[in-house]
């Protein structure tokens, strides 16, 4: 045991391990043995330093969503959309980006640990162990994977005693028991987002990180021109979805209810008169209303904040206006909730009735309430593994700890949401002496070593050219489930909201982290939640009315008790959250993450699995915890109508010639090359998810700077997104501004370099020479838009947070040249790619066509906020787009005519719509 | 043989350059603790520096290469685009040839001022006699040519007249 | 008519003396040692934040990605403020044939050579890669590149190179005949070889000094609008910029000001302490603080004016981002330093309205020591404050400083001080010959 919970490393042992490391990957930094099949829209056969694209499947909370993975030389440096799979169609988010950081984390488990060091160990253990099957039990998270599940019937099959369990720390049990409620049955009821004209969103986010945002967000993107949706949401604190409503009103769960009771009742369920107030009334009336007349493309929706009743009645809500919604069957084939599979494991651990115990890559040691005492309890049984890609709390509690491979690695499968199943496919051999779960599985079914590869190709049974079309397209085809019929049998009952005894405390899953899986994962750590702008860390949102009447001051450290546990974070206050409410998110204080992500934030979920818990108390703490955040300032400060526009709804149509005109300057007109590169952002579309940010980090080499950095204020990130709160039409509404380098035709930056390093080139990009640059920061001093980043120190390399520098040069792209100390860096437009686009384009003697450049902020963006292309073809998509009345320039009062330019944000919310 | 004449005061080294300048036997040089304004022109004839004009030409010269090394290197040589700017940016070239005139004019008026003067020069005949070493702290010497020191010697009035051999 | 030679002197020998004394009869007190050895340490202090910043980076200041400059780039202004007031006094008073410079210039000069010496090394400090300072010289190089002539850094370097070469001719120009004093009464052969040399075989001759006056003469035409051009353009490192708060047509003409007023009060500092560490009395009287008084009392009317009609310009000029910034300034995080620069600057300066005042000498050191705090505050809340209050709200941020910060600073006031010490302990600290002249001219000998 002592090797999984021995302190950690001192410096110079961890750089040895490190230098070690390294050598051993750069050995084994080859493709996988098996035969891999190239994405299909790439020429076959590598050429070195070529990219070469894999279409492959990561999952999140257990759910397969497919993506393209790019290799050079052997090395997966980047994840992009898989356009063929309707989950990520084209687009990424924060945590499929992460992906190829968390593949070559240093700290990642690479060996069999615990009572012995070898495989060999533990297969004597584990016989010795199963000599008496009884009391054997296997726990997952939730599985979808067809494979995965072939071997866990195996297994089943082999120890028919087995118990198993299956909990997902971000679970689904509302909406379960909801569709029991409303259906008598479990169903995946997926909204098409697309065909609704008005949603209405009680306490949920749809728009948020899940399985299900990529697609939605497209959804949402689609239907911002033309004929718009009307969005109303009522929640408590702020989510993407709160953020990006037409109408938005915060309310306390319980009051989220009596709306829902209004507009019910307006459709007929008679479910007693709703105690609302007048704002709530007014928002439910006009909610109501809209719903009512777009009959057949109308929308309601909810979350997991609220209980199975709202979840019912939404069905039945949904049912009663023809809603635009798919039920499928579920792909968890586990019948169970997760919350009470996770009781029934405690108490069986409890009890005694466990005596080997096989965890699959999950977590319940962090993940489950301290009231269920799992560490405890696992440390009860004689025989326990851990299966896992680290040696984490679960592991630090095991007998034993069998290291995973990483999806990268892997041969597999996963399903989508709507069954769409997917191949996952590895784009390079095991890094460390890692295993499959499914490898796992099988030997413990068998007895025998089996391949991965071997274990998904008998899973699907597909003939070898059929098998290559399966790789090749990232999604097997015909596997999408078709739509059940689904009938809702009463209007469910409605419970009241409870007296109101203390503050309510919301807990989300984390923006960044989510349920603190990847919490080791350093580009997620320091991804901005997208409303606090806060790094490194979690905090306790509350409302502005309550901090005051608590006396609790912006960014101070509190103590919220719930039930006689306590646990102490940050505070912030947030304009907008509603009243008595508390919102903290998931996925931090994790106790074993690695030298990342151990203790970085408040563990929250130790407290309960409910999202939604009355009965909290805040105080002022006498701890100080520090408050990190990347934005200070988020209010606008009446400058609206300079930083974040607002337009009607009515100004969305584009096209009106001689809007592009820049204003008058003494100095001559810059000459334009053949190219005239512009990106142009739609603000309307942003949902402020952060995926371009990380895809920018992965794309660009861009350095983390760990939390002491960011609390000098020091942030490396070429591409922000700003957030704004700011008043329109009397409502608080948050706007995002993703604000990478203008690339200012008049840029104030190259003037004043004394040594030409920022300089101009002849297609309009505002370009950075590293080699050239001497550090005088002049540039980003006189930057209006403070985009500039600058090297304090060598956070590439020797100076690298957590001394991770020599690790990530792994994940670097070699296309993209890592920054020294002492130099400033920026946004260059990925030139890399500008480069590339214009040699393909040479080569077969043509010019680079509208849309073939693709930035990589711009790949990842799930809703098409972010367009790309030459102003020199007047009829480019951004040079159309720059012709709309809603196109603005950031601060175009110092006519430093930026070729990055923004679309107005447009509130839906004038009443004659 | 030159023959230095003592005084004691400036006012004394004054009146007696002037007196011999009347006499029709000038010094030929004052060795001066303090400068004497106006008493040069009692001397015997000499080459004026003409410093101001040294200085003026190296300004000149300075602030043309100056602005000239500017325009090559950014119009000519290697132009780049930076902010949108004109290569030829002349306004902002201005400072740099301003600055290099007046660098120009002050290192130059320094050399200029030694060759003028015939410095350094660490060893003069006139540090022969040990009384020129007051020369730069309290007494005035007036330097005599031997055709006039026997003049000098007489009419003058000095505190004292020393002999030296060049 | 205002005497500035003070009784006690009664023959050109005396002033030579009472000159050289430093060099060649110190008094080498224990309050010498000890001042002595409190700059060394506070020398080697800034040579280890130096070294610490070389091998660790400049990370180790308080600067972040918003305020990308902080302490080096104010101590740079501040520095160099003060390097104006020697050639000022020197150059300026020479043309307007003020008397009273006299005693002042050799050590005023010195001043500005070491101020202007400790304000060139900030901005190396400064740099992200402080080695490759030599790109900002046009040289011959393989990569065929230039400096980029439109950038004030660039400006920077020829003005401020210019300075210091101009300054040091000057100042050396000025010492030769004092020189060649010393070669005749400096204690050791050694020494008197020494001192020979750099007097260059001076003998006083009358065709040198008649060459010497006009030189010298021309040299200080050259350095006021020297002086006032590198100000100027030091400024421009802000002026020339778009920040709020920084695209100023009033920079020039304020940061001059500015220089001369932080330059004069170190001077009043330097020549108490001399006065008083080197029985400097007669030539250094309080006639001089008085005088220098009156120069400070209308520089912080200036100063005031200058303020003032900042706020006055970003009200009427009606720019958010301007008008933002001067409530910053009294409201914000700064508003203490701010109130501090305001009282320091210009309430506190107004006490030299009085004569009673400016002759009393223990007050004129004490205001002027509180006018070189109120210009740093000026100088960093230049920095700071447009900075952390520029266009974009999400870019707001505020400056704390570090050790290291407050480390160089002090070194560099250490080693500002060391310098001096030795200084005056090798170089006559007044000039014996303009102080003979001066006499001459008093006394009517």
């Amino acid at each position: 045991m002592s090797s999984l919970t021995g302190s950690a490393l001192d410096r110079r042992s961890a750089l040895k391990l490190l230098a070690a490391g390294m050598a051993a990957t750069m050995a084994r930094c080859s493709r996988p043995s098996e035969e891999i099949v190239p994405y299909v829209d790439m020429p076959e056969g590598l050429v070195a330093g070529e990219p070469m694209r894999f279409a492959t499947t990561l999952t999140l909370g257990g759910h397969g969503r497919g993506f393209v993975a790019v290799a050079v030389d052997g090395r997966p440096v980047k994840i992009e959309g898989n356009a063929r799979h309707p989950f990520s169609l084209g687009a990424t988010d924060i945590f499929a980006e992460a992906q190829v950081l968390s593949l070559y984390d240093p700290e990642r488990s690479g060996a069999v640990a615990g009572r012995g060091t070898t495989w060999h160990a533990f297969a004597q253990a584990w016989t010795r162990a199963t000599r008496d099957p009884s009391g054997l039990a296997l726990f997952t998270g939730r599985v979808t994977s067809p494979t995965t599940l072939v071997q866990i019937d195996a297994l089943m099959k082999r120890f028919p005693g087995l118990r198993r369990y299956r909990s997902e720390p971000i679970h689904d049990d509302a909406a379960r028991a909801g569709s029991r409620l409303a259906f008598g049955r479990v169903v995946e009821a997926l909204p098409r987002w697309a065909d609704a004209d008005a949603i209405l969103v009680l306490d949920g986010d749809p728009l948020g990180n899940g399985p299900d945002q990529l697609r939605i967000a497209r959804a949402y993107s689609t239907r911002r021109g033309g004929k718009r949706q009307r969005i109303h949401v009522a929640e408590p604190a702020w989510t993407l979805t709160g953020a990006a409503a037409d109408f938005r009103i915060a309310l306390a769960p319980g009051e989220v209810r009596e709306v829902a009771r209004k507009i019910a009742n307006d459709l007929g369920a008679g479910l007693g008169e709703p105690q609302l107030s007048d704002a709530a009334r007014k928002f439910a009336t006009r909610a109501s209303a809209e719903l009512r007349a777009a009959h057949g493309r109308a929308l309601v929706l909810t979350g997991e904040g609220q209980g199975a009743e709202l979840h019912a009645l939404c069905h039945w809500m949904n049912a009663r206006l023809a809603a635009p919604v798919d039920a499928f069957p579920s792909q968890d084939p586990v019948a169970g909730d997760h919350v009470g599979e996770m009781t029934a494991f405690a108490n069986d651990l409890h009890a005694g009735r466990i005596r080997t115990l096989l965890i699959a890559d999950a977590n319940p040691a962090y993940d489950a309430p301290d009231a269920l005492h799992i560490p405890a309890g696992i440390a009860k049984v004689p025989f326990s593994a851990h299966i896992g890609l680290y040696v984490d709390e679960t592991a630090q509690a095991c007998t034993w700890h069998l290291p995973l491979s990483h999806a990268l690695e892997s041969w597999g499968d996963a399903r989508a949401p709507d069954g769409t199943a997917s191949i996952v496919q590895p784009l390079i051999r095991p890094l460390h002496q890692t295993r499959t779960c499914d490898e796992y599985l099988a030997w413990f079914a068998t007895g025998k070593p089996a391949s991965a590869h071997a274990l998904t190709r008998a899973a699907w049974q597909a003939s070898d050219r059929n098998w290559r079309q399966m790789l090749s397209d990232g999604a097997v085809a015909n596997t999408a489930a078709k739509p059940i019929t689904v009938s809702v049998a009463r209007v469910p009952d409605l419970p009241r909201a409870g007296s109101g005894r203390g503050l309510v405390l919301r807990i989300a899953p984390d923006p960044s982290l989510g349920d603190g899986r990847h919490a080791n994962n350093a580009w997620l750590q320091e991804c901005a939640k997208p409303f606090t702008r806060q790094v490194w860390g979690n905090a306790v949102q509350i409302a502005p009315e309550d901090a005051q009447r608590l006396q609790i001051a912006d960014e101070g450290t509190v103590d919220v008790t719930l039930d006689g546990r306590t646990f102490a974070a940050p505070a912030v206050i947030v304009p907008g959250q509603a009243e008595g409410v508390i919102a903290v998110t998931l996925g931090h204080g994790r106790l074993a993450a690695g030298r990342i992500g151990t203790a970085v934030g408040a563990r929250v979920c130790g407290l309960s699995f409910a999202r939604t818990l009355s009965g909290a108390a805040v105080a002022k703490s006498a701890d100080s915890l520090p408050f990190r955040s990347l934005q200070a300032h988020t209010r606008l400060e009446g400058r609206a109508e300079d930083l974040f526009q607002i337009s009607g709804a009515h100004e969305h149509e584009p096209n009106e010639p001689g809007l592009d005109e820049p204003p008058p300057s003494i100095l001559p007109t810059p000459q334009r090359g053949e190219y005239a590169w512009a990106m142009l952002i739609d603000t309307d579309a942003c949902i402020g998810c952060n995926a371009c940010v990380v895809a920018c980090q992965a794309e660009n080499n861009v350095p983390v700077v760990g939390p002491e950095e960011v609390s000098q204020g020091r942030d490396m990130h070429w591409l922000r997104v700003d957030n704004y709160a700011l008043s329109h039409n009397g409502a608080l509404r948050h706007g995002f501004e993703p604000v990478p380098c203008m690339h200012c035709e008049l840029a104030p930056c190259e003037p004043v370099c004394p040594v030409a390093a920022s300089v101009h080139d002849h297609e309009g990009l505002n370009v950075q020479v590293y080699n050239r640059c001497i550090g005088t920061r002049f540039c980003e001093a006189n930057c209006p838009y403070k985009v500039r980043r600058f090297n304090w120190f060598d956070y590439s390399g020797d100076q690298a947070y957590a001394e991770q520098g020599p690790a990530l040069e792994q994940q670097h792209n070699p296309d993209v040249s890592a920054r020294g100390r002492g130099v400033m860096e920026k946004c260059n437009y990925c030139l890399q790619r500008v480069s590339r686009a214009r040699k393909t384009a040479e080569k077969e003697s043509r010019e680079v066509a509208d849309g073939e450049m693709v930035t990589a902020c711009q790949a990842a963006c799930p809703t098409r906020a972010i367009h790309f292309g030459n102003l020199n073809d007047a009829q480019s998509d951004v040079s159309r787009r720059r012709r709309a009345p809603r196109h603005y320039t950031l601060l175009a009062e110092l006519n430093t005519r930026p070729r990055t330019t923004y679309l107005k944000r447009v509130f839906n919310d004038g009443e004659d719509t | 043989m030159t023959v230095l004449a003592e005084f004691s005061t400036a006012q004394a080294a004054t009146d007696a350059v002037a007196a011999a300048s009347r006499a029709g036997h000038p010094a030929r040089d004052v060795l001066s603790p303090v400068p004497l304004e106006g008493t040069a022109e009692h001397l015997a004839p000499y080459a004026k520096g003409k410093i101001g004009w040294v200085m003026f030409v190296a300004g000149a010269v300075g602030g043309l290469a100056g602005w000239f090394m500017q325009w090559y290197s950014a119009v000519v040589d290697y132009p780049i685009i930076s902010g949108g700017r004109p290569m030829n940016s002349w306004p902002a070239f201005l400072l740099v040839p301003y600055e290099a005139a007046i660098l120009s004019m002050g290192v130059v008026g320094l050399l200029g001022w030694m060759w003028m003067c015939g410095l350094p020069k660490l060893f003069h005949p006139l540090f022969a006699a040990p009384i020129v070493e007051r020369a730069v702290q309290d007494k005035w010497l007036l330097v005599f040519e031997s055709a006039d020191a026997h003049w000098a010697r007489a009419h003058l009035g000095a505190d004292a007249v020393h002999e030296v051999r060049e | 008519m205002t005497r500035w030679i003070g009784e006690g002197i009664d023959s050109l020998e005396e002033i030579d003396a009472r000159v050289i004394a430093p060099i060649v009869a110190p008094r080498l007190t224990w309050r010498w040692w000890l001042a002595f050895a409190f700059s060394g340490s506070l020398t080697l202090l800034m040579i280890g934040t130096v070294t610490w910043l070389f091998v660790h980076g400049i990370g180790i200041f308080g600067n972040n990605t918003t305020i990308v400059w902080g302490f080096p780039i104010a101590n740079y202004v501040w520095w160099l403020g003060i390097g104006h007031a020697g050639t000022l006094i020197s150059a300026l008073l020479l043309v307007t044939r003020q008397k009273w410079r006299g005693s002042l210039n050799r050590f005023a000069e010195t001043m500005t050579l070491f101020a202007a010496s400790m304000a060139g090394l900030f901005p190396i400090f400064h740099l992200g890669r402080p080695y490759y300072l030599y790109w900002i010289v046009p040289y011959p190089n393989v990569q065929g590149l230039w400096p980029q002539w439109r950038s004030a850094l660039v400006w920077d370097l020829w003005a401020v190179g210019t300075y210091i070469t101009f300054s040091a001719l000057f100042w050396y120009a000025g010492l030769i005949p004092d020189l060649a004093l010393l070669r005749e009464r400096a204690k050791t052969r050694l020494a008197r070889r020494i001192y020979g040399v750099f007097a260059l075989g001076w003998r006083g001759s009358l065709k040198h000094w008649e060459v010497h006056t006009r030189f010298y003469r021309y040299m200080a035409a050259l350095a006021v609008p020297l002086v006032v051009s590198v100000h100027s353009i030091i400024s421009l490192d802000f002026a020339a910029s778009l920040e709020p708060g920084w695209s100023d047509t009033i920079y020039p003409p304020y940061f001059v000001v500015g220089a001369l007023y932080s330059g004069f009060a170190m001077v009043v500092v330097l020549a108490a302490a001399l006065r008083w560490a080197c029985s400097f009395e007669p030539f250094i009287t309080v006639n001089h603080f008085e005088m220098i008084g009156r120069v400070l009392l209308m520089a912080s009317i200036i100063m005031g004016v200058s303020y003032a009609s900042e706020w006055l310009w970003s009200w009427y000029g009606g720019e958010r981002p301007e008008r933002h910034l001067v409530a910053f300034l009294f409201t914000g995080p700064y508003a203490p330093l701010y109130y501090c620069q305001l009282l320091f600057n210009v309430v506190v300066p107004q006490a030299l309205w009085f004569r009673r005042v400016r002759s009393n000498i223990a007050a004129v050191v004490i205001i002027s020591i509180v006018i070189n705090i109120g210009m740093w505050l000026e100088r960093i809340l230049i920095v700071w404050a447009t900075l952390s209050r520029d266009y974009l709200p999400s870019a707001w941020r505020i400056f704390l400083p570090t050790f290291w910060d407050w480390a160089l600073l002090f070194g560099s006031l250490g080693a500002f001080m060391f310098l001096f010490m030795l200084f005056v302990r090798v170089l006559p600290a007044l000039p014996a010959h303009e102080l003979r002249k001066l006499w001459i001219e008093e006394r009517g000998a």
